[in-house]
């Protein structure tokens, strides 16, 4: 990705294998060229505020939706989609909360600080390709982004 | 990396053993390495030593690595095991992987090798310390709860020092708890005891079974004796951990004993500790135990103090009961407001023994032991009177035992509020009869005053007043009974010649007695009637009366021979007298003539009696008696109430009040006596002394003092009880109404007091009251005190009389109780806290399961996925079923996780009880599980389901699990049956789910509801094993059981039961 204002999709995930089966997903359907992984809290914060090695992209050029996972190294998922949906310049970004977690604390508390949609990570492949080829599949083509 | 690195090589070729220490060495290791390529030498190295690691090579001499892996999980099961050697080929490196080795490294990458002695120590490290936590973890928890239940200080000690032995484990322990107070050290447990240690035991006379020693008694020889053995066997790391309240001087004799340079003290201080101190000797570090010691310790002392506390309410109980069984013939016992026995003395239960034939215990219902419904409904009467707060006393008595009981109720406060009812009985039978012999003896006074043939005329000594005279004399005068009554004698016209003045009066007071026959009376009419007038003077109670006879002489004086005729001598009332009254000869006592009273007084017949003399009859039971009376006769002195000892015929002696003077008849001097039998009377008078007398002492005894407090005069009157309970001197202090509440420091109790008091007069109610007072000695007490009025025939009140009980004690005690149930509470505090940590942590190690599981899961799952889809045509038939397997197993694997997940969470969430309805319940349950399929090959029967409480969303748990292994385990039958019902017995609700499914053999049935236990194949019917250990666990944390019933291909039914009362 070199374009970084043309991003669609960021993927906040810090396993390696989780991120690869989840682009795996998304390039069977052609979804997977303007695509970023954060490996952490605290790099997913530096793209959506500009910062650091994201200093060159313009904060007016939102992805069209962001894969947040909830377990993450430096900065946690939950504490990334507050600061997110505080800030103004990003409350608007669609967050999905993809996570292997089903504790109902977890769900409540995202949903309390106004996630757009929370999906469980199933075990089962084909269940988790599907999982994220329609999240990609609606977000970028479907949902209608605020102009 | 300057780590020792112990290692157990098991490698044939000497070479590659070279290689692999030198590989080491450079790797940094500071290497410690025992070789060998001999099954029987590993077999010995591994039972000898402990190893950080073991490596081994595949192919030896005579075993493999297969054997080596055996054995090394056999005997040491903690040590990493990795296999180095050549290539080996992947299937035997993961069944190598699989049978417990930790790691596979290839000789020629050796590279490696490093990093995964690495992360195997760091497993092994990890995996030892989770399980030291947990075993601590279990061991504490264990002794918590049974420490909790022991009502055995030794049995506390024993089990904290047992515990403490099992937590270090091997190595040697040896545990014993000094008592800093008493020097006194008990040996409580000791195990794995070396050689010296056996030897100490010895040498200080130590009977582990014994418990207690005093260290004082170990002499300086013994000490010696102990010295001389040869302690430096001991390998070093020997510590003494004490506590620091361990005196010095013990230490030292600890010190000697073990020649041990230091002592650990451990450094915290025991909360409130009066433990003594624990010694604990071990040839390991403690440290990592300090925690769950320290704990086990706190627990032992939480106990043990505890236990103190109840002893001493223990003893108080005693001394309560003893003061209750000391007052000998009185009753006491005391009830509850259910009528049941709080307390009761020994005399009691014989009375209940002996009237009912009932063995009372405490905690029984008293009315159930009375089998007599009247008297059952009376006591019941008297026993709500009391517990309304009445103190009153009623008599009782039983007409054919002649026994009379006097019953003094009152009630029980506790915190104001009435508690219970007290009741003295005592027997007052003997009281009754002195007082029923005294009436009779008046009634025959009054029966001989009115029949008498003589006058009678009594006065007031004092006044002269006419306070009697009986229907004779007003006969005889004409005159009526007011004419007498109220007046002095003087002032009667018609006495003007005998008593005409108040000087006639005191000269009749001083001769006390006289006798005139020639001053006539005269009547109404005018007429006037020759009399013999004998007046004299003797006492009634603390007051002198004179009694005036006034007989009729005029027949007397108007024939003198008629009068003279020797059966006339005798008025009617010389026999009909009450008393005996005979005519004897001074010198011999020779009988002349006596009156039937003596006959039946003393048992004579008439013809033993006349022509016999008293002494001859040995009437008299001292000689010197009648001389005596004879002497003052002869002496021109009168014989008045005298009292002599008298002999009856049958020997028995009685005891008379005996007058006499001297009488002329035919110029011969007689003696006139009387006798008046007063036997009776003085036996009532001394039983009357002695029942007071025991009266007193069992006040005195039950430490029970009565005031009295006259409304006219003022007065108050202590018992000396009163005093003592006070602490004050009876010569020095002068009771008054306010002195006894003066007694209490806080003038807004005597405002109090003073009000009840009052409430009392104005009333007519009992009262009672509890106060704190100062002694001298400024220490204070606390008494009880109730009270009611006396009151006179006008319903005015006379007096107060009230009881004055020491309570300090009891005051004591429940002081004591209300603190020792604060420090339980804050301990309970303390406890939830430490729980809602613990809950914390697991809630943070569920939420790391759940993240951290599962997506490994998903890789192994996906890339054997994307394996299949992309290398399709390069896997054969084979290789793709084995990736079916890894795929499927994973998915299985991710199944089990969110179950153990729900199983944990089950466990801590707390009830949200509310009412049910189990039938909606039960249906909704089928109609979501059953697929549409299986609903049409189910029968489904429901019958009457109770509601019941509980928490909605796990009971709906618990059917859904229920109804769907019915379904699951009858699928294979034609049709699945289904009855689904409840029925209620006791408080309990009992439901069942029956089907006619496969069933199960009774003789697992134990296992049915363990996790993970399953009864039947994966390949049979789906499923973990998790489903009715969920159901357990919420069934049990409604306070209910569940169980199952089945027989192989006949059907299963699964019961649960549940508190028809709700639950917590």
């Amino acid at each position: 990705m070199d374009d970084l204002n043309a991003v669609e999709i960021l993927i906040v995930e810090d396993n390696p294998r989780d991120a690869e089966l989840t682009m795996r997903a998304l390039r069977k359907n052609n979804l997977a060229n303007n695509v970023i992984i954060a490996e952490d809290g605290a790099e997913a914060l530096d793209f959506f505020f500009c910062r650091g090695k994201y200093k060159k992209r313009s904060i007016a050029n939102p992805p069209k939706v962001v894969l947040l996972d909830l377990k993450l190294p430096k900065v946690s998922g939950l504490e990334v989609l507050k600061i997110v949906k505080e800030d103004k310049r990003t409350s608007h970004i669609p967050i999905v909360i993809v996570t292997s977690s089903r504790q109902e604390p977890d769900i409540n508390e995202a949903y309390a600080l106004g996630v757009n949609s929370y999906v469980v990570k199933p075990v089962d492949f084909d269940q988790f390709i599907n999982a994220m080829s329609s999240l990609g599949l609606y977000w970028l083509l479907v949902n209608e982004p605020l102009k | 990396m300057n780590e020792v690195l112990t290692v157990l090589c098991l490698e044939d070729s000497p070479r590659d053993a070279e290689i692999l220490r030198e590989f080491l060495i450079d790797a940094g290791y500071d290497l410690n390495m025992d070789c060998t390529a001999a099954e029987k030498e590993f077999v010995s190295f591994l039972s000898n030593r402990r190893y950080d690691i073991i490596l081994s090579d595949f192919k030896l001499p005579g075993f493999d690595g297969f054997g080596a892996l055996r054995w090394s999980v056999e005997i040491c099961p903690d040590v990493p095991f990795i296999c180095v050697s050549g290539s080996i080929g992947e299937s035997l490196a993961v069944e190598l992987l699989k049978k417990g080795a930790v790691d596979y490294v290839l000789k020629d990458r050796l590279e490696r090798l490093p990093s995964a002695i690495q992360r195997a120590l760091d497993e092994a490290k990890e995996k030892k310390a989770r399980q030291q936590a947990e075993r601590q973890l279990r061991i504490y928890s264990e002794t918590q709860s049974k420490l909790l239940h022991t009502n055995d200080l030794t049995e506390i000690y024993r089990l904290v020092a047992e515990k403490i032995s099992e937590l270090i484990g091997d190595g040697i322990v040896f545990t014993t708890l000094l008592d800093e107070s008493s020097q006194t050290l008990g040996i409580v447990s000791y195990k794995g005891l070396n050689v010296p240690f056996e030897k100490l035991i010895k040498t200080l006379r130590i009977d582990p079974t014994k418990m207690v020693y005093n260290l004082k008694d170990i002499t300086e020889d013994e000490l010696s004796i102990y010295r001389s053995g040869k302690l430096e066997e001991l390998e070093g790391g020997l510590y003494i951990l004490a506590t620091r309240r361990i005196p010095k001087t013990l230490c030292k004799i600890a010190e000697k004993l073990l020649q041990i340079e230091h002592i650990f003290t451990m450094g915290f201080v025991w909360q409130g500790v009066h433990f003594g101190g624990l010694v604990i000797l071990a040839r390991s570090d403690l440290s990592i135990y300090k925690v769950t010691i320290e704990l086990l310790i706190n627990q032992a002392v939480t106990s043990i103090n505890r236990l103190r506390a109840e002893m001493k309410l223990n003893t108080q109980y005693a001394l309560l009961n003893a003061l209750i069984d000391s007052p000998g013939d009185t009753i006491i016992f005391s009830l509850d407001r259910n009528y049941c026995y709080t307390a009761f003395n020994e005399k009691h239960r014989e009375e209940m023994k002996k009237v009912w034939n009932v063995n009372i215990e405490m905690g029984m219902n008293l009315l159930n032991c009375m089998s007599s419904y009247e008297l059952r409904e009376s006591a019941k009467k008297s026993i709500d009177r009391a517990l309304r707060g009445e103190s009153f006393s009623e008599i009782q008595c039983q007409q054919e035992l002649s026994v009379f009981y006097e019953l003094s109720w009152g009630p029980i406060f506790q915190n104001e509020n009435i508690t219970g009812a007290t009741v003295f009985i005592r027997d007052i039978s003997e009281r009754i009869l002195a007082e029923k012999i005294l009436n009779d003896s008046e009634l025959r006074f009054r029966r001989l005053f009115e029949a008498a043939r003589d006058g009678i005329l009594i006065l007031e000594a004092e006044t002269g007043l006419v306070v009697n005279v009986n229907q004779f004399l007003v006969e005889m005068l004409g005159y009526s009974y007011d004419q007498f009554l109220g007046k002095r004698i003087w002032e009667l016209g018609f006495f003007k010649d005998i008593v005409g003045n108040h000087e006639n009066f005191e000269e009749l007071l001083q001769k006390e007695y006289i006798t005139y026959d020639d001053k006539p009376l005269e009547t109404i009419d005018g007429s006037r009637i020759e009399v013999e007038f004998v007046s004299y003077v003797y006492k009634v109670g603390n007051k002198n009366v004179v009694q005036c006879n006034i007989r009729d002489i005029t027949q007397r004086k108007l024939g003198e021979i008629a009068l003279q005729n020797s059966e006339e001598k005798f008025s009617v009332a010389f026999k009909t007298s009450p008393y005996a009254i005979t005519i004897t000869q001074p010198e011999d006592g020779k009988f002349l003539e006596v009156n039937d009273a003596f006959y039946s007084m003393t048992g004579f017949t008439r013809e033993e009696t006349l022509n016999n003399a008293s002494v001859g009859m040995n009437l008299w039971v001292n000689r010197e008696d009648r001389d005596f009376v004879v002497r003052e006769l002869m002496a021109g002195r009168k014989v008045v109430g005298q009292e002599f000892k008298f002999k009856k015929r049958n020997g028995e002696i009685i005891i008379g009040l005996f007058s006499a003077h001297l009488i002329v008849i035919y110029k011969n001097t007689y003696i006139l006596s009387s006798i008046n039998d007063i036997t009776e009377r003085k036996q009532a008078e001394k039983v009357l002394e002695e029942s007071e007398r025991k009266l007193r002492e069992a006040q005195e005894m039950a430490h029970l003092g009565f005031w009295n407090w006259d409304i006219q005069s003022g007065d108050v009157i202590w018992s000396e009880e009163v005093f003592r309970i006070f602490c004050l001197d009876q010569n020095e202090f002068i009771p008054h109404i306010d002195s006894i509440l003066a007694l209490s420091p806080w003038p807004e109790d005597h405002e109090r007091d003073k009000e009840l008091i009052n409430r009392t007069i104005e009333t007519h109610n009992p009262g009672s009251y509890e106060q704190k007072f100062l002694r001298p000695d400024g220490s204070i007490g606390h008494y009880y005190s109730t009270f009611h009025g006396n009151y006179d025939d006008n319903g005015n009140l006379t007096s107060i009389v009230g009881t004055v009980l020491d309570i300090t004690q009891r005051k004591q005690a429940e002081e004591a109780i209300q603190i020792l149930n604060k420090e339980l509470e804050q301990r309970v505090i303390d406890r939830t806290t430490q729980l809602e940590a613990a809950n914390k942590e697991l809630e943070a190690f569920s939420y790391s399961v759940s993240h951290d599981l599962r997506a490994p899961l998903r890789s192994i799952h996906s890339y054997t996925n994307i394996l299949l889809e992309e290398y399709e045509n390069k896997l054969d038939d084979e290789g793709k079923r084995l990736c079916g397997i890894i795929s499927s197993d994973a998915i299985r694997m991710g199944g089990l996780i969110d179950d153990l997940l729900n199983f944990s969470r089950i466990g801590r969430s707390s009830l949200n009880v509310s009412l049910l309805d189990m039938k909606s319940m039960a249906v909704l349950s089928f109609a979501e599980i059953a697929s549409e399929n299986e609903k049409a090959r189910t029968i489904l029967e429901i019958g009457k389901l109770h509601n019941v409480n509980g928490d909605a969303h796990l009971i709906r748990l618990v059917w859904n699990n229920l109804i769907s292994n019915a379904i699951k385990y009858s699928s294979k039958k034609e049709k699945s049956e289904l009855s689904i019902g409840s029925q209620a017995s006791g408080n309990m609700i009992t439901y069942y789910i029956k089907d006619n499914g496969v069933g199960f053999d009774m003789l697992y049935k134990h296992k049915l509801f363990g996790v993970f236990q399953r009864l039947h194949s994966g390949k049979d019917f789906e499923g973990n094993g998790v489903g009715l250990a969920i159901v357990q666990r919420i069934i049990q944390r409604h306070g209910g059981k569940v169980w199952a019933e089945g027989e192989v291909d006949k059907g299963a039914t699964f019961y649960f039961s549940l508190p028809a009362e709700g639950n917590r």
